[in-house]
């Protein structure tokens, strides 16, 4: 790719974000807006927005590489995410969250939990998690986003992280969430065009449909003769499961489907954006469009990350030396992320390089200016307003808190150990999951659910969460280093499964069962507050006590 | 089916399509649906 060329390129496409991030910064004339768009987003970018802060580049180049190095069952969490993440999101979280949000004039996750359970102090919690926990998984994106950069226009490691983070800053800081939303619209489109190109191209390459997948099918005897780590793990080829209760079967239902696929559910930055539509029907046109989005964009790279392997193992044109032959982790020297790049600058036309630079340089932007922008307004809103200015206006303190946390996010970057930046994903999807996912549900559905009970299943989420991630699930417990440090084992219990069971599976059980249990027990919150989140209408629907 | 070695994957392969194509139809059916207490909230802009 010619480095200046793309500069050019990628010049023009931050001047459309400029652009787009000033017309926010235009509209932005109060804290509802700065926060919560004015809640009057057209469905298009509300869609976009959500699908583009939701995938990452880690679910394209990450998992894409994953899906070329273990198969196509990484197609179980695309479907996942366009099930789980967008029709039970929008459907089942999005109109509620968008009516009782507005009811309770809340501007934010935290403050709507908050005011759900009469709660001053719960609103300071959640952002507290969010404060501690979100800037790791910033930091992971941010680190991808300038390592991109470092490859593509050969320039420093850290001016590409100050870079990187410069140019996000800007537009999140003056523009707020409407200069976030249009752009991530943008980049949305950029990388629906993207991927589906490269989706058409691998099948037009490769034969057709059908002829490409018979093709990687027949492929399966290489794995036990060229890849036998991973045939150990359970891979018995890229178009069939892996075997029943191997170490990658457990990765894959675990991690990927269940942990990152009902993860999603409980993220703050992706539940804030069901504010900022003005009515349901929005809400019933986005899900259309964000699950096309979802299917285009990480349908297309586990696929494609897949396929590659049929390329660089049959295909002798326009393969650079050494590459022809090869498996595509081979042909990746062994490093996931690298299967999809490689697979691109090998395989695609050059003009087609360009748009998918672009597309990756958007995954990145995108989700990182959702988790700025989130993590900025709970320093902001939620905890210094609530804890030192009362509740005097605004945008200056939440822009403050949107600089500090891009601060937090920028050192951790640079100081923290490459071990456990690579593991914040795992760990703020953790933590999530299990601190939040309960409570969201009790606060949409559950009118017998106590603030307590909501204290009790946080705590024990929160808890369990991290005692599996320092403790049980080796990955982010050999990369941590405290279970090591006080016991001299990498992981407390190393019986099989236990290690590769994400934490996921038994701490949100756990928070779920707290949570049940405590408000079973205490005092219900008051009736005039139950009143306003549902109303007589709906009072049967939300009845459970 | 569908040259996929395995009827898990192409299960996960169809049912990826037909995600997305229950949620096209939810959509398109509901595309100027609007629930009641949402018209009753928005002072007449939903």
């Amino acid at each position: 790719m010619n480095a200046t060329l793309f500069g050019i390129t990628a010049l023009v496409y931050l001047l459309c974000i400029g652009w787009l991030g000033y017309r926010g910064y235009r509209r932005t004339v109060n804290h509802q807006d700065y926060l919560l768009a004015g809640r009057s987003v057209h469905p298009f970018v509300m869609a976009m927005s959500y699908g583009a802060a939701f995938i990452s580049t880690s679910a394209i180049v990450g998992f894409g590489g994953i899906a070329g190095q273990f198969g196509m069952g990484l197609l179980w969490l695309s479907f996942m995410n366009i099930a789980v993440g967008i029709f039970v999101a929008f459907v089942f979280f999005g109109r509620r969250t968008r009516r009782i949000g507005k009811a309770l004039d809340a501007h934010t996750f935290p403050e709507f939990i908050g005011r759900r359970f009469h709660s001053p102090g719960m609103k300071v919690f959640i952002a507290l998690v969010i404060f501690v926990f979100m800037p790791l998984y910033s930091s992971v994106v941010l680190i991808g986003g300038a390592r991109f950069l470092q490859s593509v226009l050969q320039m420093d490691y850290h001016v590409a992280l100050l870079l990187f983070a410069a140019v996000v800053a800007i537009y999140v800081t003056f523009g707020g969430l409407k200069g976030v939303m249009y752009v991530d619209a943008l980049m949305g489109s950029v990388m629906v065009l993207g991927l589906l190109a490269l989706l058409v191209m691998s099948y037009w390459l490769l034969g057709g449909v059908v002829e490409a997948h018979r093709e990687l099918t027949a492929m399966a005897p290489l794995v036990a003769e060229r890849l036998p780590e991973e045939a150990a793990a359970g891979h018995l080829g890229w178009t069939v499961m892996p075997r029943f209760h191997s170490v990658w079967w457990w990765t894959l239902v675990s991690s990927l489907m269940l942990g990152v696929g009902i993860g999603a559910l409980a993220q703050p930055q992706l539940a804030v954006r069901f504010m900022t539509v003005r009515s349901s029907r929005e809400l019933n046109r986005a899900t259309l469009i964000g699950a096309v989005f979802i299917l285009f964009t990480v349908g297309s790279a586990y696929v494609v990350g897949a396929l590659s392997n049929v390329f660089f193992y049959h295909s002798d044109k326009g393969i650079a030396e050494g590459v022809s032959g090869k498996l595509a982790i081979e042909a990746a020297g062994g490093n996931p992320d690298m299967v999809i790049p490689l697979f691109i600058s090998q395989a695609l036309p050059e003009v087609l390089l360009y748009i998918f630079a672009l597309t990756l340089l958007s995954a990145a932007m995108s989700t990182l200016s959702s988790l700025f922008h989130v993590t900025g307004s709970s320093i902001g809103h939620d905890l210094f307003r609530t804890l030192v200015r009362g509740e005097s206006d605004s945008i200056s303190i939440t822009r403050a808190g949107v600089v500090f946390g891009i601060l937090i996010s920028l050192v951790l970057g640079f100081v923290l150990p490459p071990g456990i930046i690579a593991r914040g994903t795992a760990i703020f999807f953790g933590v999530c999951a299990a601190a939040f996912l309960p409570t969201y549900v009790a606060a949409l559905y559950w009118r017998g659910a106590t603030a307590a009970g909501v204290w009790a299943s946080m705590g024990t989420g929160v808890g369990v969460s991290l005692f599996g991630l320092f403790f049980l699930h080796r990955k982010e417990s050999a990369a941590l280093g405290l279970c090591e440090f006080l016991t001299g084992k990498t992981e407390l219990i190393s019986t099989f499964p236990w290690p590769y069971v994400d934490s996921m599976i038994y701490s949100l059980p756990l928070a779920v069962l707290a949570l049940v249990v405590v408000s079973r027990w205490t005092t219900p919150p008051p009736a005039p507050l139950l009143e306003e989140c549902f109303p007589a209408g709906k009072r049967r629907a939300a009845s459970g006590k | 089916m569908l040259g996929l070695g395995d009827g898990w994957v192409a299960a996960a392969f169809i049912a990826n399509i037909a995600a997305v194509l229950v949620c096209v139809v939810y959509g398109a059916v509901n595309w100027n649906r609007s629930d009641e207490e949402d018209d009753e909230g928005e002072d007449g802009q939903a």
